[in-house]
Order: C-alpha cells, then sequence, then structure tokens
C-alpha cells in the first residue's frame, strides 16, 4: 500500500497543534477536578475557588475548541495536499480494482500523528503539574493542593481525539476518491476552474487575484497564524498584573508555536503549490523579486487583518473573562494595553518579512530544470 | 547570430557521471528556422536550455551577436531571456488559473506589448481569449503558449518538441502556425524534434547523436507543414 508511518510522520503540524491543545486541557482540566475535589473552603476565599474553577473550565474549553478546529482545518489541508501529490498512485490503485474504501481505509494511519502529539502533550502536562502547583498553591489562600492522576483525561485527551481524526481522515479520503480514475492519474483531481469575469488588468495583477482565488484555505490559514500570534502575544503582555508569570508563558508559546506552524506550512504550500508558476516566470524573465512578491506577498494583507482581529480578540476575552469570572475577586481594573500592542506589532511585523525574505530565497533556489521536469 | 562554441554538459557525478553534450559547435544565422534532430536521450533538449540560457554549459561558450551569455550572473541571465527569448514546450505549461488573455499578457507585458491581441487573433484564438486552459483542447493549449511566446517578441524562439502531445492533424496546424508566424516576424526560430519529417520544412538542420553533432544540413526549399509526412 502507498501509504505508510512515514507519510503520518509528515502530518507534524498536526501533532505539534494536539500537543498544545492535550498539554493546555490536561493541566487545567486535571487542576480543575483535583479544584472540585477540595474540601473546607474558607467563605473568604470562595469567590476566588468559584472564579478559579469557571477560568479553568473556561480556558480548557477555549483553547481545546479552537486548537481542536484548527487540527481538523489543518487535517484536511494536508489530506487534500496529500491526495493531490499522491494522485498517481491512488488512481493506479484504483484503475486496477482496489474500491474507494480499500484505499481510503489505509489513511486511519494519519490519526497517529494525532495520538503522538496528544500523548506527549499529556505527558508534559503530567511532567510540568508539580510547578504549576506549587505556583498555585503559593498565595496561601486556598487549601494545599497536590496532582492527582484522572484516568478519565487520557481517555477523553488521547483515545477519543485519535479515534475521532482517523475516523474523519477516512471518510475525507473516500469523499476525495469519488474523483475519476483519469483525473487522479492526470494528478488533476480539484474541480473544473470556475469560469469568472476576469477584470482587465495586467497579467502580474491577474496573477495575484488568481493566486489568491486558487486556493482560499491558504488566506485562512495565514490570517489565522497572524491571529493566534497577535491574541496570545498580547494577552500573555498584558495579563502580567492578572495572573502569573507561567500562565502568561504558556499563553505566550502556545500563540507562537501555533502561530509558526501555520505560517511555515501554508508558506511552503504556496511556494510548492506555485512552483511551476514561478518556474515559468522566472522562464520568460520575470526577477525573482516579482516572482516572490507577487506570489508570497498577495497573502500580506490577509496576515494584518488577523493581526487585527487577534488584537480585537484578546482585548474582549480578557475583559469577558475578568467580567465574569473575577467579578467578586478584587483585581486591578483592566485596560486595553497599548504598549503590549506595539511590541506585538513590530515582533510580527519582523518575523512576517523575515520569514518571507527566508521563502523569497527558497523561491531563488528552486531549479528550472526540476521544475519543469516534474 | 548564436554561436555555440565546444558546448560540454555532464549530468551527475563519480561513476554515474554522464556526457550529455561533446563539444557541441554550432551557429545559427539571424531569422532562420534551425531544428535540431535526434533521437531521446541524444542530448537534443540540454543543447536547448543550454542555448537558450536556461542551463549553464559545464565548459564552452554561447555567444549572441558576440556577447558570451554562459559568463551571465543569474540576474543578467534573466535580463537576458526577458529581452530576448520565448519559449514553446511540449507540455504547454500554461498558468490554469489564469484565461488565455491572461496567460499571453505574460509575455506581453514584459515586452511592453499593447497590441497582444493581435497575436491571439494571428494564432485563431480571438473567440477563445477569455477561456481558461482547461477548458481548450491540446492544439488550442499549444497555440496560447505560442502567442505567449511571440507576444514578448522575442529575437530567437526556441520550441522544445512543440507537436509532441498532439495528434497528426493538430500538430501540421501548430508547425503551420509557427512557420507563418516566423516568416511574418523575422524571428529565429530554434526547434527541437525527433520527428525526422519536420527537418523538411527547416532552412538548417542539425543531427545529433549521443551529444554529438553528427551533421549540419542547410535546405534550399522548405517544405510547408502540409507537405510533410509524419
Amino acid at each position: 500500500m502507498v501509504i505508510g508511518i512515514k507519510d503520518a510522520l509528515k502530518f507534524i503540524g498536526i501533532s505539534i497543534v494536539v500537543c498544545c491543545a492535550a498539554f493546555v486541557c490536561t493541566l487545567f482540566l486535571s487542576y480543575d477536578l483535583d479544584l472540585n475535589s477540595l474540601e473546607n473552603i474558607p467563605d473568604a476565599a470562595m469567590p476566588l475557588y468559584n472564579a478559579q474553577l469557571s477560568m479553568g473550565k473556561a480556558i480548557a474549553a477555549i483553547s481545546g475548541c479552537g486548537l481542536a478546529l484548527t487540527s481538523v482545518v489543518l487535517l484536511v489541508f494536508y489530506l487534500k495536499n496529500y491526495i493531490d501529490a499522491h494522485g498517481r498512485e491512488l488512481g493506479i490503485l484504483k484503475a486496477i480494482g482496489y474500491s474507494r474504501f480499500s484505499v481510503a481505509k489505509h489513511f486511519w494511519i494519519f490519526g497517529l500523528s494525532v495520538f503522538f502529539g496528544t500523548a506527549i502533550g499529556f505527558v508534559a502536562a503530567y511532567l510540568y503539574m508539580p510547578t504549576f502547583y506549587r505556583v498555585q498553591n503559593a498565595d496561601g489562600i486556598l487549601p494545599e493542593m497536590a496532582v492527582h492522576f484522572h484516568f478519565e483525561l487520557p481517555i477523553y485527551l488521547i483515545v477519543l481525539p485519535t479515534l475521532a481524526f482517523a475516523g474523519l481522515a477516512v471518510l475525507y479520503a473516500i469523499w476525495k476518491l469519488k474523483a475519476p480514475v483519469l483525473n487522479l492519474l492526470r494528478g488533476n483531481c480539484t474541480k473544473a476552474i470556475k469560469a469568472h469575469k476576469e477584470k482587465d488588468e495586467s497579467f502580474l495583477k491577474g496573477l495575484r487575484s488568481a493566486t489568491l482565488k486558487s486556493k482560499k484555505l491558504l488566506i485562512f490559514l495565514i490570517a489565522f497564524s497572524a491571529f493566534c500570534f497577535s491574541s496570545m502575544v498580547q494577552m500573555s503582555l498584558s495579563m502580567s498584573d492578572l495572573a502569573s508569570e507561567t500562565f502568561a508563558w504558556i499563553i505566550l508559546m502556545i500563540g507562537l508555536i501555533l502561530a509558526f506552524m501555520t505560517l511555515l506550512m501554508s508558506l511552503s504550500s504556496v511556494v510548492k503549490g506555485n512552483a511551476k508558476t514561478i518556474a515559468m516566470m522566472r522562464i520568460f524573465g520575470y526577477e525573482d523579486s516579482v516572482c516572490s512578491d507577487r506570489i508570497l506577498g498577495a497573502y500580506r494583507p490577509f496576515s494584518y487583518i488577523g493581526f487585527v482581529v487577534g488584537t480585537i480578540y484578546q482585548f474582549a476575552l480578557l475583559k469577558l473573562m475578568l467580567g465574569v469570572f473575577f467579578a467578586d475577586v478584587e483585581i486591578p481594573a483592566y485596560t486595553f494595553d497599548w504598549k503590549a500592542l506595539i511590541i506585538a506589532a513590530i515582533a510580527f511585523v519582523a518575523l512576517y518579512e523575515f520569514i518571507l525574505f527566508l521563502y523569497a530565497k527558497r523561491i531563488k533556489k528552486l531549479s528550472l530544470r526540476s521544475v519543469m521536469e516534474e | 547570430m548564436i554561436a555555440a562554441k565546444e558546448i560540454c554538459k555532464y549530468y551527475g557525478s563519480g561513476a554515474n557521471r554522464q556526457e550529455v553534450l561533446k563539444s557541441v559547435e554550432l551557429n545559427v544565422s539571424d531569422g532562420k528556422f534551425v531544428v535540431i534532430l535526434g533521437a531521446s536521450g541524444s542530448g537534443k533538449s540540454t543543447l536547448l536550455n543550454v542555448l537558450s540560457g536556461l542551463e549553464r554549459a559545464d565548459s564552452g561558450s554561447v555567444l549572441y551577436d558576440g556577447t558570451d551569455i554562459s559568463r551571465f550572473s543569474d540576474s543578467e541571465l534573466t535580463r537576458f531571456r526577458k529581452a530576448q527569448v520565448g519559449f514553446i514546450f511540449q507540455q504547454y505549461y500554461l498558468l490554469p488559473h489564469l484565461s488565455v488573455e491572461k496567460n499571453v499578457r505574460m509575455g506581453a507585458d514584459l515586452a511592453g506589448n499593447k497590441n497582444y491581441a493581435e497575436v491571439i487573433e494571428a494564432v485563431g484564438l480571438a473567440e477563445k481569449c477569455k477561456k481558461y486552459p482547461s477548458e481548450l483542447s491540446g492544439g488550442e493549449q499549444q497555440r496560447v503558449a505560442i502567442a505567449r511566446a511571440l507576444a514578448k517578441k522575442p529575437k530567437v524562439l526556441f520550441c522544445d518538441e512543440p507537436t509532441g502531445a498532439l495528434d497528426e492533424a493538430t500538430g501540421r496546424q501548430i508547425l503551420d502556425c509557427i512557420s507563418k508566424l516566423q516568416r511574418s516576424s523575422g524571428v529565429t526560430v530554434i526547434m527541437v524534434t525527433h520527428n525526422q519529417n519536420i527537418a523538411d520544412m527547416a532552412d538548417t538542420v542539425v543531427r545529433l547523436n549521443s551529444g554529438t553533432v553528427l551533421e549540419v544540413q542547410h535546405n534550399n526549399e522548405q517544405k510547408s507543414a502540409y507537405e510533410i509526412g509524419w
């Protein structure tokens, strides 16, 4: 069979995202369960106790759901690319008589990327938990808590996601393999390009809009990576008065990992998907800087939109969480942190342009001969 | 005038090193239709790539009116291709998400050619300029590739097996189209093929075997695409 463990390892992006999700969820759900089992809470500590309980659930739910949805999008994206890249092998299998299901069932193996990611995240959370509990116990307001192992957590956070993602991979493959054998063999299992009214514009302007229209999911992913960076970095910078330093670090690291993963994956896909276009442009005499600007630069506005949405989201989320969960607890008033915005914006622009520069270099190194011979 | 002097090209290294071009010498006069003829693996496509500046020779030089392009940097080669050459490939390599018109403008915009519509009309696709490559037949797609190459007003047009993916009747139409446009625009055409009969259409035929030029033949009379066998 054409699909093996080696292919599942290529889905490392999903493993990293689900690892973050499992880490956060394990940490906060375990903390929540241990908090729930506390007895003899002093009356004075009740508002903080209730706030901590609600916040633990909210963080696990928001980050868990957000990261799980991201993983689903990434899985579909990876699978689509995988089927497009291996259309010929899959087409041959179909041509010699394998049924759609008999080919698609082997896609379960991509669920392993979720298994590895969630398992690592789960173990990492338990390794980090003693430090996390020590920090939470340090203020001495609530009774001292110890780390307990909760058997239901690995089922909810490792086994079920693995089964769900393996099933999703098989179902998606069944649906995608509906494409006629000849289309798969020709490496063209995508839909025919829909005719639309083209503007009377230059080739380069037309190329920019065609690049964007050809892979709309990439627009979402690039905007999403900016959103993650913007919201998580600003949140971690502006919550220093509201939460522990450890918590701010967790948020920062998750934001950076998510932003890097989605951005690198999206830009790699842009370069790979447009390799032939770039090669033709270079053969005709378009300069490397023009090629990279038109192909990669097309996504820049969407990354800035993602950044702005992330800024609004993190402000609204913090305001809401403090208003709802910590209404009865005395904490400093939360206002918009302009300093955090400026730092995050400068860091984002520098990072984004640096990654774009690296990919522009990669475009320059594309061998015309190898691209045309593919 | 294009002059190739002692071109050598190798692929692979160590025990797998293979000499693809062996001291190839070739002269092409302006405005001529040159066919490089050879069997599969004879080195004809590599020679075309080296002559057009797509690949560098390991030794030897390629002179365009006395200027050696083999010493050019990557950016100088890009400028050279922009100003001097056009390409037609066997697999067309049209941009699938752009219409016929936009594909042709890829070449036209580089040369600042505002009259690209005339070229589309010349290849007989005026009616289909808003269509996408997937909506065209193989022959029509190759005509778009011809229009795209000619719209940038190249001095030399390189064609790598332009009829290789087409049936006989469509292949003849494409050859006829290239030949007519070559005569009307005066562009130099260097075409690589394994089809012996296409050689009868050319001014000059270069026979290549295992990376060596066997023979350079000059035809006094050129046949049309409809007179040659297939």
